[in-house]
C-alpha cells in the first residue's frame, strides 16, 4: 500500500517580494523536479492558492502590506492542508517560531543551506505522501466497507468473521495462517478496517520479496550518513505505520537478524534507524501472516521460539477452500460481479452446469485461483451468461466423481494434479506454467521431477 | 550552426586557474579529469584584468556572478571551461555552493574550499580532496552536457548537498545519463583507469 517509489512532486508556491529569492529558490526548486510558481506579494499568494491549490507554500516573513504572519492566519482558514514554510532572517528567529507554534510546517533561515533545504523538502514530500495515503485510505474504507467483508457462510468463515470482528477493535497482535490464495491481506485489511486505527496507514511489507540488508532499512529505516551511504534520512516501515497497522505478510520468510531486530522492535515499540543512535518511539499493531508451518521451523531452528510467541498472540487460520466448497458459489458470485463492474460489463451470470464445475474442482490456489478462472471466463465468454466451456479446461475436465475423490486426497496429490492441469493448459511451456502457478522455473522442474509428471508422448512439435 | 540545444560534442576541457589552490593540486585534479574524459584536459591562466565578484558582507565569491564572468571568457562550441577556485563560493539567497553550471552553459564554477577535509577540521587528506574535487567537475559537465539531476543513487548527477553525499553517491553516469551524454565523456561501461583513492 505505501510504497517506496519515487518521493512525489510537490506544487510549490514562492511568496517573497525579492526577486533573486523567487529566481533562485525557483530555479533551486525545479532543479529538484518540483512545479514551482512565484507570488511577489501576500494578496498575488492568496490568490493563486485559492485558484490552484498547492502542496507546499514558502513564504517570506517580512514583506510590504501584508506579512507572512498575516497571510499564514488567512491561510490557516482557507487552505488547512497547505504546508507552510516560513522564510526568514536572522534577525527575525522570534517571529518565525511564533508563526511555528501557530501551525506553520516549518522555518528556514535565509540565506539558505542547501542541505537544510534539501531537508526540509523531502520532509514536507513525506509528509504529503503520509496524508495522501490517509486521504486514500478513509475512502476506500468508508466508501467499501462491505469489500472489507470477507465473502463465505461456510461454518469456518463464520468463526474467522467473528474472531476479526472480536480482536480487530484491541491492540492485539495477530498471525494469520493459510495457504497462498486463501486471502491472508484480506483478513488483514478487515482486522485494521475495524479497528481505531483505521484512519492511520496500514503499511504492509512483502518480507519474502526484500533481500537482507534492504529488508532492515526498508523495516527500520536509515539515518543519513557516511555508515549508511545515504545523504538522506529514510523513514521505515514501522515509522510510516505510526498510528496505525503493519502488516508483516511472508514473515516465516526473514532471517534469522532480522527476526532478532523484529523481536526487539516489537517489544518495545522503539526503532533505531540503520546508522542512527537516538531510538524513535512508535505507536503501530502488528498483523502477520505466513503460508509456511512456523511450528515447525522453530523446531527445526530456522524461526525463534520467542519471536513466534511474540507474534502468535491471536491465531486466524484460513482453511483452503477446498476444505469448504460450500463457499465456492458465493465466492464465485462476488468475483464476477467485481470482474463485470471493474470490466465495465453488465450483470452476468453462472450457468447452472458452468457453477456445477466450480463447485466441482478443488481450487488448489484458492480463491485466489477461483478469481482468475472467473476473470479469465468473463474475458472469454458472451454476456450475459457464464458457460462451462468458458471456464478453464482444467477445471471443467474433472467430471464431478473425480473432483469428489479430488477433495478427499492429499495436498501433494491435488498439488500434481493441477501442475499437470496447468503445464497441458500451457503446452508445456515450463515458463508460462510457471508463471501461471506464480512459482520460478526452478521450483516448478523440481515439482515436475519430484511427481513424476511426463509430457505425453506424440504432443511435442 | 544553430543555437539549438543539441549536445555538442565535447573537444576538450580547460581547468581555469581563479584565486587557484596550490598549482600541485590543480595538476592532480586536471590529470585526474582527463583519465574520466576522451578529449584533452589543460590549465589555463586567468587573464589579469578578470575580477572575482564578491558577496557584500560575506566572505564568499558570489557563485553565479563568477560563473557569468567565465562564460564572458567565451569559450568556444565544445571546449568547456571549469573555474576551479579555493576561494568559498555562496549566493545572495544560499549560504554555500561546491560548484554550479547552467544546463547547456560553455562553463562551470568548483570550490575546492568546503571539498577539503581541514574545512570540516578533518585531518588533510589530498586524494580525497582531488577525488572529491573531480567528481564535482564531472557533475558540473553533466549539467552542461544538459543532464538533470538524477535519482540513482549510483550516478553521479545525484544531488548532494553535503560532502557526505558526494562520498556516497556513485562515481559514474549512470545508464539512462549516460546515454545523454555527448561523445567526448568516457562512455559508462568502458574500463576506467582507477582513481586515486585514499
Ligand atoms: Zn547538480
Ligand atoms: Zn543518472
Amino acid at each position: 500500500m505505501t510504497t517506496e517509489a519515487k518521493k512525489p512532486v510537490l506544487r510549490i508556491l514562492v511568496v517573497d517580494d525579492e526577486l533573486i529569492v523567487r529566481e533562485s529558490l525557483g530555479a533551486w526548486l525545479r532543479e529538484d523536479g518540483h512545479n514551482v510558481d512565484v507570488a511577489e506579494s501576500a494578496r498575488k499568494a492568496l490568490r493563486m492558492i485559492a485558484q490552484n491549490g498547492y502542496d507546499l507554500a514558502l513564504i517570506d516573513i517580512k514583506m510590504p502590506t501584508m506579512d507572512g504572519l498575516e497571510l499564514q492566519t488567512r491561510l490557516a482558514e482557507a487552505a488547512s492542508d497547505l504546508s507552510i514554510i516560513i522564510m526568514t532572517a536572522y534577525a527575525s528567529v522570534d517571529t518565525a517560531v511564533k508563526a511555528l507554534k501557530n501551525g506553520a510546517y516549518d522555518y528556514i533561515v535565509k540565506p539558505f543551506d542547501p542541505d537544510e533545504l534539501s531537508h526540509l523538502i523531502r520532509r514536507a514530500q513525506e509528509h504529503r505522501s503520509l496524508a495522501v495515503e490517509n486521504v486514500r485510505l478513509k475512502k476506500t474504507l468508508e466508501a467499501s466497507a462491505p469489500r472489507i467483508r470477507i465473502v463465505g457462510d461456510s461454518p469456518a468463515m463464520h468463526r474467522i468473521h467473528e474472531l476479526i470482528a472480536s480482536v480487530a477493535p484491541t491492540d492485539a497482535t495477530v498471525l494469520v495462517l493459510g495457504e497462498s490464495g486463501t486471502g491472508k491481506e484480506l483478513v488483514a485489511a478487515a482486522i485494521h478496517a475495524g479497528s481505531p486505527r483505521r484512519y492511520n496507514p496500514m503499511v504492509i511489507v512483502h518480507c519474502g520479496a526484500l533481500a537482507e540488508g534492504v529488508l532492515e532499512s526498508e523495516l527500520f529505516g536509515h539515518e543519513k550518513g557516511a555508515s549508511t551511504g545515504a545523504s538522506y534520512h529514510h523513514k521505515g516501515k514501522f515509522e510510516q505505520a505510526d498510528g496505525g497497522t503493519i502488516f508483516l505478510d511472508e514473515i516465516g520468510e526473514i532471517s534469522p537478524q532480522v527476526q532478532v531486530e523484529l523481536l526487539r522492535v516489537l517489544d518495545e515499540k522503539r526503532v533505531s534507524r540503520v546508522g542512527g543512535t537516538k531510538p524513535i518511539d512508535v505507536d503501530f499493531r502488528v498483523v502477520a501472516a505466513t503460508n509456511r508451518d512456523l511450528v515447525a521451523m522453530v523446531k527445526e531452528g530456522t524461526f525463534r521460539e520467542d519471536l513466534f510467541y511474540r507474534i502468535n498472540v491471536v491465531a486466524i487460520d484460513i482453511p483452503p477452500l477446498r476444505d469448504r466448497p460450500e463457499d465456492v458459489p458465493q465466492l464465485a458470485e462476488h468475483f464476477l460481479r467485481r470482474i463485470c463492474v471493474s470490466m465495465n460489463r453488465k450483470g452476468m451470470s453462472f450457468s447452472d452446469e458452468a457453477m456445477e464445475a466450480l463447485k466441482t474442482y478443488a481450487w488448489p490456489g484458492n480463491a485466489r485461483e477461483l478469481q482468475n478462472a472467473i476473470e479469465r471466463a468473463v474475458v472469454t465468454g458472451r454476456p450475459p451468461t457464464v458457460e462451462k466451456k468458458d471456464l478453464p479446461r482444467y477445471v471443467t475436465d474433472v467430471d464431478a466423481s473425480v473432483g469428489a475423490v479430488a477433495r478427499a486426497r492429499s495436498l501433494k496429490d491435488v498439488e500434481a494434479e493441477h501442475i499437470h492441469r496447468i503445464l497441458e493448459e500451457s503446452e508445456w511451456n515450463i515458463s508460462r506454467a510457471a508463471s501461471i502457478l506464480e512459482v520460478d522455473r526452478g521450483t516448478l522442474y523440481h515439482k515436475i521431477k519430484r511427481y513424476g509428471l511426463e509430457r505425453p508422448s506424440g504432443h511435442d512439435g | 550552426m544553430t543555437d539549438e540545444r543539441e549536445p555538442d560534442d565535447l573537444e576538450s576541457v580547460e581547468v581555469l586557474e581563479v584565486a587557484a589552490p596550490p598549482r600541485d593540486l590543480v595538476e592532480a585534479v586536471t590529470a585526474a579529469l582527463s583519465r574520466r574524459v576522451s578529449v584533452p584536459c589543460r590549465i589555463r591562466s586567468v587573464p589579469e584584468a578578470f575580477q572575482i565578484p564578491h558577496i557584500p558582507g560575506r566572505n564568499q565569491a558570489d557563485a553565479d556572478r563568477l560563473l557569468s564572468a567565465v562564460e564572458a571568457l567565451g569559450p568556444p562550441v565544445g571546449h568547456v571551461l571549469v573555474a576551479l577556485t579555493a576561494e568559498d563560493i555562496g549566493h545572495p539567497i544560499f549560504t554555500h555552493f561546491f560548484g554550479r553550471a547552467r544546463h547547456h552553459g560553455s562553463a562551470a564554477v568548483v570550490s575546492v574550499a568546503r571539498l577539503d577535509p581541514t574545512f570540516y577540521g578533518l585531518p588533510e587528506d589530498r586524494n580525497r580532496t582531488v577525488l572529491r574535487t573531480v567528481l564535482e567537475i564531472v557533475h558540473e559537465m553533466g549539467h552542461l552536457a544538459g543532464i538533470g539531476h538524477c535519482d540513482d543513487w549510483s550516478c553521479i548527477m545525484r544531488f548532494a548537498s553535503t560532502v557526505d553525499a558526494i562520498d556516497n553517491r556513485g562515481q559514474r553516469f549512470c545508464p539512462a545519463c549516460a546515454a545523454a551524454l555527448p561523445p567526448g565523456f568516457a562512455p559508462s561501461h568502458a574500463p576506467c583507469p582507477p582513481d586515486p583513492e585514499p
